[in-house]
């Protein structure tokens, strides 16, 4: 049964199982059992990204994006620490 | 014997039975001392079964309708073996082991006799200003178990067959730092129940029992099945999220939603052993949220009732941060522990809305709390007193609109209010530019406010510092939405605010009274008169891309002071003319695309 899984994200089934597919331009992610988030290209920026008031979070955590492989739309953003990503933890 | 129910009758005497619910809360805030009750919204009244099972939980907190409802089956455990359930008897019960969320809300519940039968009961709470803990205002940070933090009552009758006990209620007033103020909540919350008991005794008279009966019956199926049904139509699944209540430590909170058929369990299990810090929740207490965020969500059109128990189940594994055992302290909980779980089960229910296609447009950013302080010391007038400070939040967006600026269920005080009986002078307080969470749809904007102290006879107050110690607080974006700016408590030391009020100047900008800042964790310190105290409160979070917002809209948000010329270009990539502030078009698309290509490389 194909049903939404989140904004631009769907569940999608065919007769190889569910999947879940970027609802702007059908690019299959990966399948439904599997962390989509993983498949996504991932940006790490300054949290000052998301406005001139976060500056108190420089230094501790990071603005996280996730985009769609396919054709760039964005699935996520959000607020992580900065020393849990380790070498990846640096803003761009 | 159950009688039948047409129509018309329920829809006329379910919203009688909601409308003594508000006319509770209002007694509660006419006759009630403290700001808490009769500004803040902190309060709740409903109505209850004749075993304590929630008939109508009104529109206030519905965690803390859901938990009054465990204060009545204590009640009724305790006094039906030992001292008797009477007509207009009043119980008084704030054991946070037993069915309270923390000490300083007071459940008191009352029987509703008719032709002395038990035909049900009213419950009210409200936050009174003291109990004895050793912070003053009860919230205490440097708590490391429950004996610290005031007076714990596993039921007491406080209203005995309408008459007060004044030994018992003297007793209770003195245990706090405000006997007066504390009086006068107790007593708020005694009229309000008395108010209950009038009210449903007019409706028995007038209807007769028996059709009451089968109306309040009826309520509760119908809340049940309609959800039941909402349920049942979202695919099944299963949806993960964890969070944080964070200070200078750090308790990690875990849940997984397992939705099957029209069965929600909520399991908490992989969560933090409790705390040494008063941030720990009850196990009714993280059920009250989780019932809240159901009927929030999916029930926010159905009376608020016992049916939406039904689908509901708890994991809370004994020990942790969502389920207490003696002797772990509680105090801070209600704006720590339960910000959390409020938000964890609201995350997970969001998750399992957005694969519906017929309730995904339901789906809305939410928040993780906020800073709150308490103030005490002596005032302009030589008395000693105790109150709170907070600020009206911005509410998350959702898939089809903006959120909220500035408002919330729990309202704000009034300034003048607080200048004329505290003795603080406020600087400045408004609405925050650059707080809501961008998106498709931006987040409601919070509040910001910057006080110091004034005609202070010992020249200084203490402020306890407590809520969401954490930076990662605030309103959180979803699906692409970017989270809102955190809501803070900062403390100026040593700064220049004396010239400014000497001179009847007000600082434009916080950093323009200098002085030495420090972001405040759980504290309790002395404000003194050259400091200056700075609250930030919560923002919503936005929702969607900020990119796919409309180009007119964020500048109207740049007229309407919600954000700035800086981030309408580099946020929402909005290329606005420098005269006329209207939308450059074909600029705003070229920028746009440059923004996506760069973001997403």
């Amino acid at each position: 049964m194909n049903h939404p899984l989140r904004e631009n994200l769907e569940v999608y089934t065919d007769g190889l199982g569910a999947w879940i597919r970027c609802t702007k331009c059908s690019q299959v992610l990966c399948r439904l059992e599997e962390n989509w988030r993983n498949i996504c290209r991932r940006t790490l920026l300054p949290p000052t990204k998301a406005g001139p008031l976060m500056k108190d979070l420089v230094g501790h955590f990071l603005l996280e994006q996730l985009y769609c492989p396919g054709c760039g739309a964005l699935l996520n953003t959000e607020i992580v620490e900065e020393k849990k990503n380790g070498e990846e933890g640096q803003a761009k | 014997m159950t009688i039948s129910v047409d129509p018309i009758t329920f829809e006329i005497l379910s919203h009688r039975l909601h409308q003594i619910t508000l006319e509770m809360g209002t007694t509660l805030e006419r006759v009630g001392g403290t700001v808490n009750t009769t500004q803040l919204h902190d309060y709740m009244a409903a109505l209850y079964l004749p075993n304590g099972d929630v008939l109508s939980a009104g529109e206030c907190m519905a965690r803390h309708a859901a938990c009054a409802g465990f204060a009545v089956k204590r009640i009724i455990e305790r006094f039906e073996k030992d001292g008797g359930i009477y007509p207009h008897d009043i119980f008084l019960l704030n054991d946070p082991y037993l069915a309270a969320i923390h000490q300083s809300d007071i459940y008191m519940v009352s029987p509703i006799h008719y032709r002395d039968q038990l035909m049900g009961w009213s419950a009210t709470f409200v936050h009174v200003m003291d109990i004895g803990a050793m912070s003053p205002g009860g919230n205490s940070p440097g708590a490391t178990e429950i004996c610290q933090e005031g007076l714990r009552i596993p039921g007491l009758k406080l209203v005995e067959r309408g008459r007060l006990r004044q030994d018992v209620f003297d007793t209770l007033i003195n245990m706090t730092r405000q006997p007066v103020m504390v009086g006068l909540d107790l007593k708020c919350e005694i009229a309000a129940n008395n108010v209950a008991k009038a009210r449903m005794q007019e409706m028995f008279e007038q209807y007769g029992p028996e059709l009451i009966k089968s109306v309040s019956s009826e309520m509760i199926r119908y809340s049940e099945s309609i959800l039941n049904k909402r349920i049942q139509e979202i695919p099944d699944g299963l949806w993960k999220d964890r969070g944080a209540i964070e200070t200078d430590e750090r308790w990690n909170v875990v849940l997984t939603l397992r939705k099957k058929g029209d069965r929600l369990i909520f399991d908490f299990t992989g969560s933090d052993l409790q705390a040494k810090r008063g941030i720990n929740l009850p196990y009714h207490a993280t059920f009250g949220a989780c019932f809240e965020a159901v009927v929030t969500t999916l029930g926010y059109d159905l009376p608020r009732n016992q049916g939406a128990f039904g689908p509901i189940e708890i994991v809370a594994p004994e020990g942790t941060v969502v389920n207490v055992q003696y002797p772990a302290p509680v105090s801070l909980n209600t704006t720590s522990g339960m910000k959390t779980v409020q938000y964890l089960s609201s995350s997970v229910l969001m998750q399992m809305l957005a694969t519906s296609e017929k309730w995904k447009k339901e789906v809305m950013a939410l928040s993780l709390g906020f800073r709150v302080a308490r103030h005490a010391g002596v005032n302009q007038y030589g008395r000693y007193y105790v109150s709170t400070l907070l600020d009206l939040c911005g509410a998350g967006a959702t898939s089809y609109q903006d959120g909220m600026n500035t408002g919330g269920y729990l309202t704000a005080h009034n300034v003048e209010w607080i200048e004329s009986n505290f003795p603080f002078l406020y600087l400045f307080r408004r609405q925050l530019k650059d707080g809501g969470g961008a998106g498709k749809f931006i987040g409601g904007a919070g509040a910001e406010a910057a006080l110091t102290v004034h005609d202070a006879p010992e020249g200084k107050v203490k402020i306890i510092a407590f809520g969401v110690a954490g930076l990662r607080n605030s309103g959180q974006g979803i699906f692409g939405g970017y989270p809102a700016a955190p809501s803070l408590l900062v403390l100026l030391e040593d700064t220049k605010v004396r010239d400014f009020v000497e001179t009847r100047k007000y600082p434009e900008d916080l950093a323009d009274v200098g002085g030495q800042r420090r972001l405040l964790p759980y504290c309790e310190f002395d404000l003194r008169i050259d400091d200056v105290l700075y609250i930030r409160s919560a923002s919503g979070g936005g929702y969607g891309d900020p990119l796919e917002r409309d180009p007119e809209l964020v500048a109207e948000d740049l007229r309407n002071r919600l954000i700035s010329r800086e981030t309408a270009e580099d946020v929402y990539g909005v290329v606005l003319d420098d005269r006329s502030l209207v939308p450059d078009l074909a600029a705003t698309q070229g920028l746009r695309k440059r923004l996506r290509e760069k973001s997403s490389a």
